[in-house]
């Protein structure tokens, strides 16, 4: 019988890596070993389990609102995204008047705006909405010009088949174009998903942004403890919330990316 | 462009420019295929000849004259333009599209064909697994489960060894022998030209400067003396080649 063998795959550089179960369990165990030997080179001291067990269950929920968050904004992100990269390539005079929008926007320093931004957000009563805006608003463009690359190289012949084999405009859509854009979107994805974990401690930190005038409190989330534990030199609890951070983006990358950057390379033209 | 059920395909003073402010590579392309024919155009390399197929198709607009194709039309690529993310069988499925014919009926018709070209054992492969030879098979299958009128070949043979190429060129004269079908081919291989057309355009600047008709009985030998002939007249139209 043939031998399996389990590949780690990247999205940058090569497809994909000989690796085994060691090296998978590797990308989780690394990070957190490094968030332990970083917290007792910086404070000197180890969690011990009791402190652990007290703070998790508040630093649990707190994750689970910001993944919530992130995700919310992410799908935002890939229903606004996908139809502005289809829309820039819909023809070249199209493409010529929205890609320098598009290269201004993606550099634009959001967060310059985002006191605007929250206090637009105040007024309309909705405070959430802010830090979805600026999470989305910082993973949209990653989507956006990972559709537009992956309209570029979907081959003319292969393009050419939906018209010569009569697909209607929408099987086209769907049984060519958006297939052919599953590997760049997942590459977008995971860059995506890595802007956004950086945005959400800004976007739940509101305080830190928030004209004293907007009156907006912080959000509840991993990304606001992690500022407040440390303004209130709450060891254990940055701690706590560090590692859980690094650990669900490995599993995030182990469970999800993963399989996800092997399907792709299925659907890749060669 | 029109469609008339009187002509297979049919250019008459077709220009075309990819852009308006580049010079025209069409220059005025008329000429009108007998039912049944199998016509090659010839020519240099980057001379816009597989132009002609993306505007006889419709994937290009002429800047001037018409264009009359039979609505059953289907065309073979160069690559084999296949779906890598689809099983062999899915992507010859996709050559039913706008007939209406039941699920099951076109698998079986899909498996008959794929059958037929030696290739059924690989149904549920990816075309990934698949050699150039099995590839440009499964895009004949694809072309020809619907059964159309006028089959257009794009340089079908360009990327396969010589042994391949020789037998799908067979195979094709065989499909053709059995179906009432037009075949319309691109190629740059004056030698496979000779081979399978009943008729060679010899395209040069723009336009079609010959008109050769081939009335050698099928099969031909490529180092018949009559071939080897007709291989250098057709050279010697075009210089360079």
């Amino acid at each position: 019988m043939r031998k399996r063998e389990i590949h780690y795959y990247s999205h940058r550089g090569r497809r994909k890596h000989p690796s085994s179960v060691v090296y998978h369990l590797g990308s989780l165990v690394l990070p957190l070993a490094l968030v332990v030997l970083a917290s007792f080179a910086a404070f000197g001291v180890v969690l011990a389990p009791a402190e652990l067990v007290r703070t998790s269950s508040h630093l649990l929920a707190a994750l689970g609102l910001s993944l919530l968050r992130l995700f919310g904004a992410y799908l935002l992100a890939l229903v606004v995204g996908i139809p502005l990269g289809l829309l820039a390539e819909a023809n070249r005079h199209v493409e010529a008047a929205l890609l320098p929008v598009f290269d201004v926007l993606e550099s634009m320093p959001v967060l310059a705006f985002f006191p605007v931004i929250i206090v637009f957000f105040v007024h309309a009563g909705w405070l959430e909405g802010a830090a979805l805006f600026i999470i989305f608003f910082s993973m949209v463009w990653n989507i956006a010009f990972s559709t537009v690359g992956g309209l570029k190289v979907i081959p003319e012949d292969v393009k050419a088949v939906g018209k010569v084999f009569g697909l209607s405009p929408l099987a086209r859509l769907t049984r060519i174009t958006l297939p052919a854009l599953f590997p760049p979107l997942v590459t977008g994805s995971i860059l995506s998903l890595a802007d956004g974990w950086n945005v959400l401690i800004v976007a739940e930190a509101l305080h830190a942004y928030a004209p004293a005038s907007a009156g907006a409190s912080d959000l509840f989330g991993i990304g606001s403890i992690l500022v407040s534990s440390s303004t209130q030199a709450n060891t254990p609890e940055l701690l706590t919330a560090m590692g859980m951070l690094v650990l669900v983006i490995a599993v995030i990358n182990l469970f999800v990316w993963q399989p996800l950057l092997a399907r792709a390379e299925q659907f890749k033209f060669e | 462009m029109s469609d008339t059920s009187a002509s297979i395909l049919a250019f008459d003073g077709v220009k075309f420019a990819y852009d308006r402010s580049l010079p025209e590579v069409i220059h005025g392309v008329s000429f009108d295929l007998a039912p049944g024919s199998f016509t090659v155009i010839v020519g240099a390399s980057g001379s816009g000849k597989s132009t002609i197929l993306r505007l006889a198709i419709g994937l290009d607009t002429p800047t001037k004259g018409t264009i009359a194709l039979h609505e059953r039309t289907r065309m073979i690529f160069q690559s084999g333009a296949l779906l890598p993310w689809a099983s062999v069988l899915d992507n010859v499925l996709i050559g039913f599209t706008g007939l209406s014919l039941a699920p099951a009926e076109q698998k079986k018709r899909a498996l008959a064909r794929l059958e037929e070209l030696g290739i059924a054992h690989l149904a549920n492969a990816y075309p990934r697994a698949l050699s150039g030879g099995q590839r440009q098979r499964v895009g004949i299958a694809r072309a020809l489960v619907s059964e159309p009128k006028l089959l257009l070949l794009d340089e079908p043979f360009s990327a396969l060894d010589t042994d391949t190429s020789e037998r799908l060129a067979e195979e094709l004269l065989s499909i053709r022998a059995k179906q009432d079908m037009t075949m319309f081919m691109v190629s740059h291989s004056i030698e496979d030209a000779v081979i399978l057309a009943d008729s060679v355009f010899v395209f040069k600047d723009g336009v079609i400067t010959h008109t050769v008709p081939i009335s050698l009985p099928h099969p031909r030998r490529r180092d018949d003396p009559l071939v080897v002939k007709l291989v250098r007249q057709i050279k010697a139209l075009l210089p360079g080649e």
